[in-house]
């Protein structure tokens, strides 16, 4: 553990502030490691507020090159950008907002061959990818390894916001037990819709991390900018999920 | 009969001209659905199996549950509910 310099108690004077948060709670997320799989609409908002907030490491995953039309919502993409690496824009804007963070930039998609290797390296892990395949990977593979998972997605005006406690509470698998045949990679978007479930999974990760607040377990926020209408239900651990029950059967082999 | 609201998510809209809440009067949740669907036939493929029952991808709350925690389409209604239909989400 590395202990808070001065320029950083300077730095994060305003929101050590917080009660129940303090240098205890910036000097966990100094120390905490998150992943975030897809750094575009909802991944870049959630990895520049734990940039500003003072995350110690960010692993970020992320294939192809910029293009234009990643610019209306993919924040952390710049027009002098377009054609190169998403993950050399993402990596030189976050680091010009806190040269401090360290990253870990892969310029892949989260896939089964390369999952392991990634969730292995963090506490916990953020998915935002656009793709089922990518999601439900994760999921598996954050609930194996027993670490939390911020799981945030939007369409339209429309997103939703859970967070998963291997164990404990739902699991993505839990709550969508069958994946959609119409999925596409390509949707309707503006910037701060996705911007805004972003944030509100940064706040989810700062919570898990410091200990402070309630965290969106077992609960689901659903909301509908459109009418500004915000619900929360209840997402409830299926018996039969097979994501749990595989990781659960591995946790009592190794502790009958 | 109870009155309840159905909301309708933003990727099914276009099925109900325009609108994201349809009030219908039913007993249970298949019953409002099917209610729904006699209103807005277009809508029925995209919640519905050939063989009339609800596709499996999507999720269906009332309230804050799934229906799946409690009895399924056969899940009583009171008035005022909120019949949430519930499709997954992926875009980030």
């Amino acid at each position: 553990m590395e202990p808070l310099t001065d320029e950083e108690r300077e730095t994060y004077q305003w929101q050590m502030w917080v009660p129940g948060f303090g240098e205890q709670g910036q000097q966990r997320l100094k120390d905490a490691s998150v992943m975030i799989s897809r750094v575009g609409g909802v991944g870049g908002a959630v990895a520049y507020q734990l940039a500003a907030a003072g995350i110690g490491t960010l692993v970020l995953v992320h294939a192809g090159r910029v293009k234009p039309s990643d610019l209306n919502r993919q924040l952390l993409m710049t027009h002098d950008g377009i054609g190169k690496p998403r993950i050399e824009s993402m990596k030189r804007r976050l680091q010009e907002l806190n040269p401090r963070l360290k990253i870990v930039a892969v310029d892949e998609n989260v896939s089964t061959e390369n999952v392991t290797s990634l969730v292995d390296q963090c506490d916990l892990v953020v998915d935002c990818a656009p793709m089922f395949e990518e999601r439900f990977a994760m999921n598996a593979e954050a609930v194996r390894q027993r670490k939390p998972m911020v799981e945030c997605a939007m369409y339209e005006l429309e997103a939703h916001l859970t967070t998963i406690i291997p164990g404990r509470s739902a699991c993505l698998a839990c709550i969508v037990p069958q994946q959609p045949p119409t999925c596409k990679r390509q949707f309707p978007v503006f910037g701060a819709v996705s911007g805004t479930v972003g944030c509100m999974a940064a706040m989810e990760v700062i919570k898990l991390v410091s200990g402070i607040g309630e965290p969106l377990v077992g609960r689901m926020l659903r909301f509908d900018l459109r009418t500004m209408s915000f619900r929360f239900l209840n997402v409830v651990r299926r018996n039969d999920c097979p994501v749990c029950q595989s990781a659960q059967a591995a946790a009592d082999s190794e502790h009958p | 009969m109870k009155q309840v609201n159905i909301v309708i998510p933003s990727v099914f809209i276009r099925f109900t001209a325009g609108k994201s809440i349809c009030p219908v009067n039913a007993t249970t949740v298949r019953d409002s659905l099917m209610e729904l669907v006699n209103r807005h036939p277009d809508l029925r493929s995209q919640l519905l199996a050939d063989d009339g029952q609800l596709l499996a991808y999507l999720q269906v709350f009332v309230n804050e549950d799934n229906i799946r925690d409690r009895d399924g389409v056969e899940t009583e209604l009171r008035d005022r509910d909120e019949v949430l239909i519930i499709p997954a989400l992926a875009g980030g």
